[in-house]
């Protein structure tokens, strides 16, 4: 374990493909966003730049201690992304908002380690904005408000369409050709005419950008939808085994969410997918959905009905790239209604699965696990410079010297 | 000397789910201790006051022996306290994380103690580009592997 504060850090894609986030070290020495491993393998050796694998359990750690931090300083909280919230800023007009909010910003980053930044405004898409600039030209502050008629234009007329919230790649060349370059540029658009020529979210967009709120806060309970996993093969695959045993430990991951939660799932759909980017490939997308005699949580059962469900749609012949698991009908464990003909010992059920989920805690993921997960994982993602589990393996804790 | 007063308590992991009643549906008369039913203690509340903000590290190396901290004890780091004199605080220094102890003193100014004399301590002064990245609140220690090391 090495403490990397201050040093140039560039964090892989999936499988290792490509960079996906640099630090301001790294971005300072050149290394562009998106561009391929192997471009960028030299200027790594010249400047000694550190190169780390995706780390989604690390990163979902620090992203739920970020968000229960977030929610000791405002009430009304929709966690947007694993990287990005949106608060509700009502009441704080009766404070002194900006140091409200500057403090909240310093211990939400010292207490995680975290640098965040919070931009302020009347409308999501103005906040978006004013966060951009408060990491692009406040970074030592990481607030900026957007509370006069001024701030708004300035913000408005330093930003490019592309940069604005929701304004992908195709609409930014269409609305270039008709000479709309800036959000200023944008939020001066007839909004009708906005939704009569391109759609009704670049209508709520303009809204936004003048003002308007349009797009409200979404507060929707956590850990009430469906879960799911899917990831990518490392390599393709064709043979059923061992998409067997990537989806069984897919399943086996959503299981343990599932029991993180107090929930049970009275349904599992699980799907397939080829390479569709590939021209040539046959392409081949099947699914199916089952519903669980009663109600469950327990990882066997749930592991036998998603092999069932592959058996159904697996076709031989075809070059797969995903599978993927969904747990559907996601309920409280507390109200599983039971079954009058199953014969599942419920409780053996729980104290079993509880010692597991206890090892596995302890010593780390899958130190038991069940038989169809296996060993081989040659359809795992290539993750070659994984940084240690630091928050949720006590194996991996940091050293202290 | 005053004998050690020590008090015992039972304790339990914090996840553990509490039974609302101790007994399940029987013929013969309820447990008398249902109404008197408590949560067990646990060690999460004892050392963790702010989790969101809670790190572990475990200690490698002899630095603090003489405070009685030994390679292998795990430490539990609060992020969010602010370090004052004498906190056992854990640093950042050449891309380590190192334990010191933070002595601030008019006249030495800021340094960094280990708890070992073959260490020198560390001298912060305005050049040294230095943060602390937290405050051990409390160590874990593992006393029953250790005994055959005691000269008792």
């Amino acid at each position: 374990m090495i403490a990397i504060i201050f040093m140039p850090v560039i964090i892989y894609s999936n499988n290792d493909g490509a960079v996906i986030a640099r630090s301001e070290e790294a971005k300072a020495l050149g290394i562009g966003m998106a561009v391929p491993m192997f471009e960028v393998k030299r200027l790594m050796k010249l400047h000694n730049i550190r190169g780390f694998s995706s780390n989604y359990t690390l990163y979902g750690d620090m992203s739920k201690r970020i968000k229960t931090i977030i929610r000791t300083f405002f009430k009304n909280v929709e966690d947007y992304s694993i990287d990005e919230s949106f608060v509700d800023c009502k009441g704080l007009e009766y404070c002194n908002s900006f140091d409200y909010i500057k403090t909240a910003r310093d211990k939400i980053t010292t207490w995680s380690g975290v640098p965040v930044s919070i931009g302020v405004a009347e409308t999501k898409t103005l906040a978006k904005l004013a966060n951009r600039i408060a990491k692009k030209q406040y970074r030592s502050i990481g607030v900026y408000i957007i509370d006069t008629e001024e701030k708004r234009l300035a913000a408005l007329k330093s930003t490019l369409i592309n940069d604005v919230w929701g304004i992908g790649g195709r609409i930014t060349k269409r609305l270039n050709t008709k000479g709309i370059h800036t959000a200023y540029d944008l939020s001066l658009i007839d909004p009708d005419w906005a939704k009569a020529n391109f759609s009704v979210v670049l209508q709520r967009t303009v809204y936004e950008l003048r003002g308007n709120l349009c797009i409200p806060l979404e507060l929707i309970p956590p850990g009430k939808q469906n879960i799911a996993s899917q990831k990518s093969f490392g390599i393709y695959q064709t043979e059923f085994e061992p998409m067997a045993e990537a989806l069984a430990n897919y399943t086996a991951r959503v299981a343990e969410k599932l029991r993180r939660q107090h929930c049970v799932a009275g349904g599992i759909e699980i799907w397939l997918g080829t390479n569709n980017f590939s021209k040539t490939d046959k392409q081949y997308f099947p699914s199916i959905h089952t519903i669980c005699d009663v109600p469950t949580d327990y990882t066997p059962y749930l592991i036998k009905r998603a092999i069932t469900g592959l058996h159904k749609i697996y076709r031989k012949g075809y070059l797969y790239k995903r599978v993927g698991v969904m747990l559907t009908d996601i309920r409280n464990a507390s109200d599983g209604t039971l079954n009058m003909f199953s014969c599942h010992n419920r409780q053996k059920e729980i104290t079993v699965i509880k010692q597991i989920d206890r090892i596995n805690r302890l010593n780390g993921r899958d130190t038991v696990r069940f038989a169809q997960q296996g060993f081989t994982a040659d359809w795992r993602m290539k993750q070659e410079c994984l940084s240690g589990f630091f928050t949720t393996r006590l194996s991996d804790i940091i050293e202290i010297k | 000397m005053q004998p050690a007063n020590i008090k015992i308590f039972k304790v339990l992991k914090s996840n553990t789910e509490l039974p609302i009643f101790l007994s399940t549906i029987q013929a013969g008369f309820p447990s008398p201790a249902d109404d008197y039913l408590e949560d067990a203690i646990s060690l999460d509340d004892i050392c963790i006051n702010n989790a969101a903000s809670t790190f572990l590290g475990r200690v490698k190396g002899q630095s603090l022996k003489d405070i009685c901290i030994y390679e292998g004890d795990i430490v539990v780091i609060d992020k969010s306290l602010q370090p004052e004199h004498r906190d056992l605080v854990i640093c950042a220094i050449d891309g380590e994380f190192n334990a010191k102890i933070l002595h601030l003193d008019a006249l030495q100014g800021i340094r960094l103690l280990s708890a070992n004399p073959s260490f020198q301590p560390i001298i912060i002064n305005e050049l040294t580009d230095f943060r602390i990245w937290g405050v051990v609140t409390y160590i874990i220690q593992n006393i029953k592997n250790r005994s055959h090391d005691w000269h008792y």
